[in-house]
């Protein structure tokens, strides 16, 4: 016990005196914790915002029927009932965007999230609701003129107070591409939809239609089945009808960001990686620093046990301080991230609000856990040496640096384990995602595992090298480097890793983006674009009212439209879009770039009956020309048939997309309405001009949004950029990350030296021969990684394109190496290695030699 | 035995606060959803001359109207069941409003039904409101054809009437087969005054006898059970309202074995008082119709009973009136009427208090000098609460 308290009475002494140490130590652990749990939260929450939107309005509905382009309304009669239905509800689904609000008869503009609105029956809802319908969505007295009044609207309370509305006042909102105007009847806290329907205003079934165009057809129907009676209903469904369970839904809505988030975890990995690498250095690196302690303790008789027993729960305090100190960083960081994560998965697949839902108790727990685990393990083998050496030896720091050398040969061995993996990884005849990840990450692993292997057999013949030449600072800086590889071996790797990541998708944004640019070229032709101005916020109901197509059919100086007609409809578990067009002109035909079939024989079988598909959708399900294409429809036993007739480029939606001609489409699924105009202009029209006077035309009565062939382009460079808005967000935070620890690790290793310093200054050495010194030695810290992360990414990059992005998205694109951005960056890792020297020498200018020298 | 309630039946508050408040006290009393006088619906003020069968179909100019059938069945083993099938109509608008979607509704429609098995002293109830649009509710104009979620009730092209609807599970397929003329109530034959205001009445038609063959099903899901036996079939609508002063209503229908046909009512009064509007209708077996006032009949009251489920107004638990003597002096006829079952309360669940007792009762005693007996339903309406609470 006495022996106990002496070592904790020792270290902590030791720790009183080089606190920086003890700093640096918590600080690496806390930077690599915070990065994963930031990204971690941050992606689930996009995740979440689906899922309990789904949850909190299915309510108790065991099943629900939908179908596309919306169930007809005199189904629900039918649907409710069948044999086996406990309850049915109908219901209608939208968003809108509000406009202006209006109060006392003036009109003022307000903005506001996104209303959903949820048209129900107030007959039939109450069963559905969590609650049971203890909390009436609309009060008992003022059901009837909830159910007759045009436009009546019950308001949640917070949104309404976003928007400044009170009871009694009009809403103006945007809806199906025109303005529309809600009653605000009543406003209330709506907790029996949960905290996750806060946007969602309640109106009648009538007034929901109205809004957003829907007459005649139900969004969907929720049912409640009695158990074992789901084959009966399925049998009852009419074409295209589809019956499954609300989870299904949520479970699509998750699929269709899988990919995405997908990447996001894999960015969240790579921050545990760097992150992992960093406490592991830092775990280790404060074991080692304090070799020579340990073992004057062995000297004095302390036990090997004991020993070990101290160091290593020195070092899990460590991890366990900076587990937290983390875990409270990377949740303020989540709050950061979660805005761009959400503008990218809205532009992307469809609306979502999101708010970083606090950490689980227990996965905070885990995390801490984790961060001590890799502590100890990193702390454990150094610490194991220190016991068991002899105690003469142990008084030595150089022997700890030994026994890491001595371990080199085990990390190359490492990474030539990684490497293999890496290679069967890639070449691995498995379908799917993880592929690639597995083969990024090995690469990642390899690079890690190699470097300090390749720092202890370049640094000494960098030494060698510059002392023959005479660069005294490079010879003394890389000597030092060599001598204290435990320490920059582990904080090279995680620069270098990092950097590695960064160019890799670097490249691949590059090589994508250029593929982008190209495609815009052949598949952007026609020369003004109409669509719902709110296309992005209300994806499920955006529209281009029949009124409008028409006014633009005939609006002259356009020679002919193309209207096109959209549904999301479910394949293999995802949802895709299917689209139905006219192409009426020779442009509309050329803009597809046919990647197998003939165009021409191609474009004509889809209009007349077959279909034509996008690159992702036939590499992501393996579909072929000739192929039937089988979706829920108005064809026999509920099913349309189209025969794929052509594979077509495209970067639209990476989920996939298959186009088939108008009649065709409409006699599958009905007429949802058009989703987007294409207008192509009479010759020699000025199409600006034209774009303009249809804006003139539309403004006050739609809310259109017309763009020319020049805008949507630009447009859809700018989504383009906002999609990986994200991922350069996440690289910049992991390379920052990496940064910050190789300048700590620099930091102490200058500050640990302050008696060498001291000698070199004795000797005649003037600051600015420090400096020298500091920065060829930081240099030097920065050279390793960007020499390991240049193929390190290249290889990475090619994983990225070819094995990950094909396989997640479909998309296959050509390698394009950014030479420029490549470079930019391994020199801005330079110079923030560089800018790491600037502390430690203005301590050494400040610093008495005598009390440097004495103080040993 | 009290009936067991199913999942079912807690179709949760809500549900019921809707179908409770708005729309069966409305249809029900003829109330008005808002408390001001409907000012475009048509009101029964003259009296009208109908003509049948037309006028079984809706009359939706009318603010509240109802199709009521109550009717007493056998078993081929001759076990006793009774049954309640009512679509009830009310009218939110007096026109179809000039809306894009065909899902605004101009009516509300609302279905309950009631079982009374005898043999097995078991009672179930049921109820479902459902907005008049589409293929989901509705009735026709000029023609018997009112439908709510698959509950129907249409006269088909051979004059038979065919019900089909269901009670907690249990599928009731019945054809309805007139075996007299429609019987109009009210002084002015049609018109039945409810109050002292003019338009304070409705237009009350019954078809006391309608020969009753098909098949129930006793059990949820069970087997379908051939029965036979007679319907009495109400149809009323007005757009009046009761007085304010108006508690609940006593309400008896019987068919006898000599072929006479009775209903009489009593509009109770908030001190205890009965309505003077209140009256009754008598049709003997050779066609002669008599209209009986408030004094030409009587009612007392022999016996109670105390429901298990509701209270009253002062938190007691209901006492309902469960066994009379009628007697129709200037006729002589004296009946005993006793409930087959005690327990046919209609339960709402929840704070909206609109709970009801419909039943069937047996009918024995004399008239004239005949000894008759039959089989009638007795409705009593404001025991359990005050049916007004709410508005």
């Amino acid at each position: 016990m006495n022996a106990a308290r002496a070592i904790l009475g020792v270290l902590l002494g030791d720790l009183r005196r080089s606190p920086g140490a003890a700093l640096g130590t918590v600080a690496a652990m806390a930077a690599g914790v915070s990065v994963f749990v930031a990204i971690h939260l941050a992606g689930s929450a996009a995740r979440s915002s689906f899922v309990s939107a789904v949850e909190a309005v299915a309510g108790h509905a065991t099943h629900e029927v939908e179908a596309p382009g919306g169930v007809p309304e005199e189904r629900f009669a039918d649907l409710a009932t069948l044999p086996g239905i406990e309850a049915a509800q109908p219901l209608i689904e939208g968003r809108a965007v509000l406009q202006a609000v209006v109060h006392a008869g003036q009109s003022t503009a307000a903005h506001a999230p996104p209303l959903r609105v949820l048209g129900i029956d107030p007959f039939f809802v109450g069963r559905f609701l969590n609650d049971g319908g203890r909390t009436p969505l609309v009060p008992g007295d003022a059901v009837a003129r909830f159910l007759t009044e045009p436009g009546a609207v019950v308001l949640p309370k917070a949104w309404a107070d976003t928007a400044g509305a009170r009871e009694g006042d009009t809403l103006v909102v945007a809806a199906a591409g025109r303005p529309f105007k809600l009653r605000i009847m009543s406003v209330y806290e709506m907790q029996a939809l949960g905290e996750a329907t806060r946007d969602t205003a309640v109106a009648d079934l009538a007034t929901a239609q109205e809004l957003f165009d829907l007459s005649g057809r139900l969004t969907r129907v929720d049912l409640i089945v009695q158990e074992g009676r789901e084959d009966s209903v399925r049998t009852a469904l009419a074409p295209g009808e589809r019956l499954e369970r609300p989870a299904q839904r949520g479970d699509r809505v998750a699929k269709m960001i899988e990919a995405f988030r997908l990447n996001l975890l894999a960015l969240g990995m790579l921050a545990m990686v760097v992150g992992a690498l960093l406490i592991y250095n830092a775990a280790q690196f404060s074991v080692v620093r304090r070799t020579g302690l340990l073992g004057q303790l062995r000297c004095l008789g302390v036990t090997r046990p004991m020993l070990l027993g101290a160091v290593l729960g020195e070092i899990v305090l460590f991890g366990v301080v900076g587990g937290v100190l983390g875990l409270c960083a990377g949740v303020a960081l989540a709050q950061v991230l979660i805005k761009p994560i959400a503008q990218t998965v809205t532009d992307l697949y469809r609306f979502v609000r999101v708010d970083v839902a606090p950490l689980e108790p227990l996965e905070g727990v885990l995390v801490v856990l984790a961060a001590a685990a890799v502590a100890g393990a990193a702390g454990f083998f150094p610490a194991l040496d220190a016991a068991r050496t002899q105690p003469k030896m142990v008084g030595l720091r150089s022997h700890g640096e030994a026994v890491f050398k001595s371990r080199l040969p085990r990390l190359v061995l490492l990474g030539v384990v990684w490497i293999a993996l890496a290679l069967a990884a890639s070449a691995a005849p498995v379908e799917g995602r993880w592929p690639g990840f597995v083969a990024s990450f090995a690469l990642l692993g390899a690079g890690a595992a190699l470097m300090p292997a390749a720092m202890a057999l370049l640094l000494p013949v960098v030494q060698r090298q510059s002392e023959r030449r005479g660069l005294l600072a490079l010879a003394l800086s890389s000597g030092a480097l060599h001598r204290s590889l435990t320490r920059t071996g582990g904080a090279a790797a995680a620069l270098g890793v990092a950097l590695a990541m960064t160019i890799g998708v670097i490249v691949m944004v590059h090589s994508f983006e250029r593929e982008v640019r190209n495609w815009i070229q052949t598949a952007i032709r026609a020369d003004v674009f109409i669509g719902d101005a709110y296309e992005y916020t209300s994806r499920e109901n955006a529209r281009v009212p029949a009124e409008a197509v028409e006014i633009a059919r005939n609006a002259p100086g356009i020679r002919a439209i193309d209207t096109l007609r959209a549904v999301e409809v479910p394949y293999g578990g995802r949802s895709i879009r299917f689209t139905g067009v006219e192409l009426p002109t020779l442009e509309s035909r050329a803009r597809f770039d046919f990647l197998v079939g003939r165009a021409d024989e191609a474009l004509d079988a889809a209009l007349k009956g077959g279909a034509i598909i996008s690159e992702p959708l036939a590499n992501n399900y393996g579909l072929k020309v000739g192929d039937t294409l089988e979706v829920p429809g108005r064809g026999s036993g509920g099913v349309a048939r189209f025969k794929i007739a052509g594979i077509f480029r495209d970067f639209t939606y990476d989920r996939g997309y298959a186009l088939t001609g108008k009649d065709a489409f409409i006699a599958a699924f009905g007429d949802p309405g058009v989703t987007n105009v294409a207008a192509y202009v009479e010759p020699g029209a000025d199409r600006e001009q034209i774009a303009e006077s249809l804006r003139k035309t539309f403004e006050g009565r739609f809310l259109l949004n017309v763009r020319s062939n020049a805008e949507l382009r630009a447009g859809i460079i700018d989504v383009f950029e906002h999609t990986f808005a994200v991922t350069y967000l996440l690289q910049v935070i992991a390379t920052v990350m990496a940064l910050c620890g190789a300048a700590i690790t620099l930091f102490g290793l200058f500050l640990e030296r302050a008696r060498e310093i001291a000698t070199l200054r004795a000797l005649g050495a003037t600051i600015a021969g420090v400096g020298r010194l500091f920065a060829a030695e930081s240099l030097l810290m920065a050279c390793f990684p960007i020499l390991l992360a240049l193929p390190l990414g290249a290889l990475l990059a090619w994983v990225l394109i070819h094995v990950v992005n094909l396989r997640s998205f479909g998309w296959s694109i050509g390698y394009d190496w950014p030479w420029g951005q490549v470079l930019a960056t391994c020199a801005l890792a330079a110079c923030a290695s560089l800018l790491a020297t600037l502390v430690p020498l203005a301590l050494a200018k400040r610093q008495s030699i005598s009390a440097a020298l004495r103080e040993e | 035995m009290k009936p067991q309630r199913s999942p079912g039946t807690q179709r949760t508050t809500q549900y019921i606060f809707y179908e409770a408040v708005l729309c069966f006290l409305c249809a029900l009393c003829g109330l008005s959803v808002r408390s001001e006088e409907p000012k475009d619906f048509a009101r029964a003020i003259e009296p009208r001359v109908f003509k049948f069968p037309e006028d079984f179909g809706a009359h939706p100019a009318y603010k509240t109207e109802w199709w009521y059938l109550t009717g007493a069945l056998k078993t081929e083993a001759g076990e006793e069941l009774g049954y309640q099938a009512t679509w009830f109509r009310a009218g939110l608008l007096p026109e179809k409003p000039a809306r894009e979607s065909n899902l605004a509704p101009r009516d509300l429609y609302l279905f309950h039904g009631g079982f009374s098995d005898v043999a097995k002293q078991s009672f179930a109830h049921d109820h479902l409101a459902c907005r008049g649009v589409s293929t989901w509710a509705g009735a026709d104009e000029q023609r018997l054809n009112v439908f709510l979620l698959g509950r129907t009730l249409t006269r088909e092209k051979d004059g038979a009437w065919r019900m089909k609807f269901e009670v907690k599970g249990r599928a009731f397929d019945l054809t309805l087969v007139a075996e007299r003329e429609p019987l109009l109530h009210g002084e002015a034959p049609g018109l039945s005054r409810k109050g002292s205001e003019p338009g304070q009445a409705s237009y009350y038609v019954s078809v006391p006898r309608l020969k009753t063959s098909g098949t129930v099903q006793r059990e949820p899901g069970g087997p379908a059970v051939k029965v036979s036996g007679l319907t009495w079939f109400d149809q009323e609508f007005g757009s009046g309202q009761l007085a304010q002063d108006q508690v609940g209503w006593d309400w008896f229908s019987a068919q006898l074995d000599d072929g006479t046909d009775l209903m009489l009512y009593h509009l109770r009064k908030e001190d205890g008082g009965i309505e003077p509007q209140s009256s009754g209708t008598l049709r003997f077996a050779d066609g002669r119709r008599a209209h009986l006032k408030r004094d030409a009949y009587a009612i007392e009251i022999l016996d109670h009973w105390t429901s298990p489920s509701t209270k009253d107004e002062k938190g007691a638990p209901a006492k309902y009136p469960a066994k009379w003597k009628l007697t129709v002096p200037g006729e002589k006829i004296e009946l005993e009427v006793t409930p087959l079952l005690p327990d046919q309360e209609l339960v709402t669940p929840g704070t909206s208090g609109v709970n009801y007792w419909e039943g069937l009762c047996k009918f024995e005693g004399r008239v004239g000098e005949k000894k008759v007996s039959g089989r009638g339903y007795v409705e009593l309406v404001g025991y359990a609460g005050r049916f007004l609470k709410g508005i």
